[in-house]
């Protein structure tokens, strides 16, 4: 029996509702209740009262509805995630005062002082702003629309290339030393964040049955198609789409099978493109061996190496200033370099506190998600949580020279306005998950 | 630890004429009352209303304006978990099962509770058939 839409009911309902603030949670107390009055209105009616007497009855039973909205609204009373929130805060500061010390020291060319901390302080408040709007922002709303999200992703990157290839530039797209750029914005880097949107949305509901083995491998695979055909800067965010993807897979519920499936084609992908690409090569060997070709190619790889080498446990803070300050005069050493920047500055100890920091951030991470209970919360947080935990393993494996150098920034830290606006945009909404953790099923519109 | 609103005893009520329990005695026994009825197997609001009656022969009468603020807490200190059903023509029902974190709460609940009711049982049993020699 459904009850669900009787007045006497209703009003019942409403009364508790009325107690409770988070709204949000509304939907699923009331379907929880009214479970429990209609097993309670069929028992009253298999005794022998009418419909109309066994409802009443069942409410009297029910008792209080203050009280128990009252009770009910101090367990769901919303809170912020607020471990992640502060370790993204002192990862940001970390940045601002590295990228402060580098620049008054004149290592940042091309921008003054002034203008950096400036701009570097408005990135601070926007993303403050960014994240406190997503987190009253219902995140469900957006699941209606992933599939758009995914045609238009794959169309940007599509349509961005050929404007660009044309034009060299035109309305929103730009092209940037090889990169196809929207609003002036590095589309490599947003790619990954908006498949993740869009894969989560898609894969919330469960897709691994037989007849949709097909569609998921053209589903995922597509994307990785578009990155190497239409993207000019290929390697980063392939790494970060195929970490991204293979989490998706594993927690939407895909067998070992795929996950294995995906890692073979993700590493074959790879290779092939290093092999086809004589530049890749360069680098790769570079990385084997980086003193092969020390004034040429290997150049950076040389000298990040040195800068790590020369570093002392608590840094050569003190030197800065004097003719040794050369060895930080590289490019990127505000933006994907900055960890060795800082162990340069600060030492092997500041260092090992931003790995301890990361490893803090990652297992709150791994918590938020297995303690959301909607799945598609549930994949979003495990998305983005594999698109942060990528950038940081691989920018820290590179600086300590254990992964070929590619243009993967440290999350927060680096400094680069789309990419933390892009991380920032994940923190709102992993916020925003959080915030509605215990909420299960559609939105009500 | 456990921990349980001294409200929430309210609502327990005392079944029938049988005997008489007092509200302390009840108080912070609940959240284990139900903790253990789900170790053995899931169950949603209503069934545990029944199994409790069932189980304490009617004198313990769990009220839904106690049960369901005791789930979500529980449930919001990890010590339970849900899920819902809904397959198709059915309706929407909420199961609660037991955690790992729960079976250990549990496990240290009865415990001391094992404890808690033999000293008093040997405190009270000397009293009542009065071995207590003066």
């Amino acid at each position: 029996m459904d009850l669900m839409q009787n007045e006497r009911i209703k009003v019942y309902m409403d009364l508790v509702c009325s107690q409770i603030k988070f709204k949000e949670i509304h939907k699923n107390i009331r379907e929880e209740l009214a479970d429990h009055l209609s097993n309670l209105v069929e028992e009253n009616m298999e005794k022998g009262l009418s419909l109309e007497e066994a409802i009443n009855m069942g409410i009297k039973q029910m008792g209080d509805p203050y009280v128990l909205g009252q009770d009910l609204n101090k367990i769901h009373k919303p809170k912020p995630e607020w471990s992640i929130l502060a370790l993204t805060f002192i990862f940001t500061l970390i940045g601002i005062l590295a990228i402060y010390i580098l620049s008054s020291n004149e290592l940042i060319p091309g921008m003054s002082t002034y203008g950096i901390m400036k701009s570097s302080i408005i990135m601070l408040f926007l993303g403050v702003g960014t994240v406190l709007i997503l987190y009253f922002f219902d995140y469900r709303k957006i699941k209606p629309i992933s599939k758009s999200i995914y045609i238009i992703t794959s169309l940007l990157l599509v349509v961005g290339k050929i404007i660009g290839n044309i034009y060299g530039g035109f309305g929103i797209f730009k092209v940037v030393r090889g990169r196809v750029m929207i609003f002036s914005t590095d589309l490599g880097y947003i790619v990954p964040f908006l498949y993740a949107i869009a894969l989560s949305g898609i894969f919330a509901e469960n897709r691994w049955k037989k007849d949709k083995v097909i569609s998921n491998l053209i589903i995922l695979f597509l994307p990785m198609i578009l990155i190497i055909t239409f993207q000019r800067s290929i390697i980063p965010p392939i790494v970060m789409y195929f970490a991204m993807a293979s989490v998706l897979i594993l927690v939407s519920g895909g067998s070992i099978k795929y996950i294995l499936g995906s890692m073979g084609i993700g590493v074959g992908v790879v290779i092939f493109l290093v092999v086809n690409s004589p530049y890749r090569i360069e680098r790769l060997k570079n990385f084997i061996n980086p003193f092969r070709d020390p004034l040429g190619s290997g150049y950076l790889d040389v000298q990040l190496r040195k800068i790590i080498a020369s570093a002392g446990f608590l840094g050569n803070r003190i030197n800065i200033n004097s003719g040794e300050s050369n060895v930080l005069n590289l490019p990127g050493m505000h933006t994907n370099y900055i960890f060795s920047s800082i162990i340069y500055t600060f030492g092997w100890l500041a260092g090992i506190f931003i790995i301890v920091l990361s490893i803090i951030f990652f297992i709150r991470l791994f918590k938020i998600t297995k303690e959301v209970k909607d799945n598609y919360g549930k994949l979003l947080v495990a998305t983005f949580s594999s698109l942060f935990i990528i950038q940081f393993i691989y920018n820290i494996l590179m600086i300590l020279g254990l992964a070929p150098l590619t243009d993967i920034s440290m999350p927060f830290i680096s400094y680069g306005t789309t990419l933390n606006m892009v991380n920032m945009v994940m923190i709102g909404i992993i916020s925003s998950v959080y915030r509605r953790k215990e909420v299960v099923g559609e939105i009500n519109f | 630890m456990l921990y349980i609103d001294s409200r929430y005893i309210d609502g327990i009520g005392i079944g029938g004429e049988i005997m008489k329990i007092s509200k302390e005695l009840i108080n912070g026994s609940t959240g284990t009352l139900v903790l253990s009825l789900l170790e053995e197997r899931s169950m949603y609001g209503y069934e545990l209303i029944k199994e409790i009656d069932k189980k304490s022969n009617g004198i313990f009468e769990f009220k839904e304006g106690t049960l369901y603020p005791l789930l979500h807490s529980l449930e919001s200190d990890g010590y339970l978990e849900s899920y819902w059903d809904s397959r198709e023509g059915k309706r929407k029902r909420k199961y609660y099962s037991i955690t790992h974190k729960g079976k250990k709460e549990l496990a240290d609940k009865k415990e001391e509770w094992t404890i808690f009711s033999k000293t008093v049982n040997k405190i009270i049993g000397e009293n009542t058939y009065g071995f207590n020699a003066e």
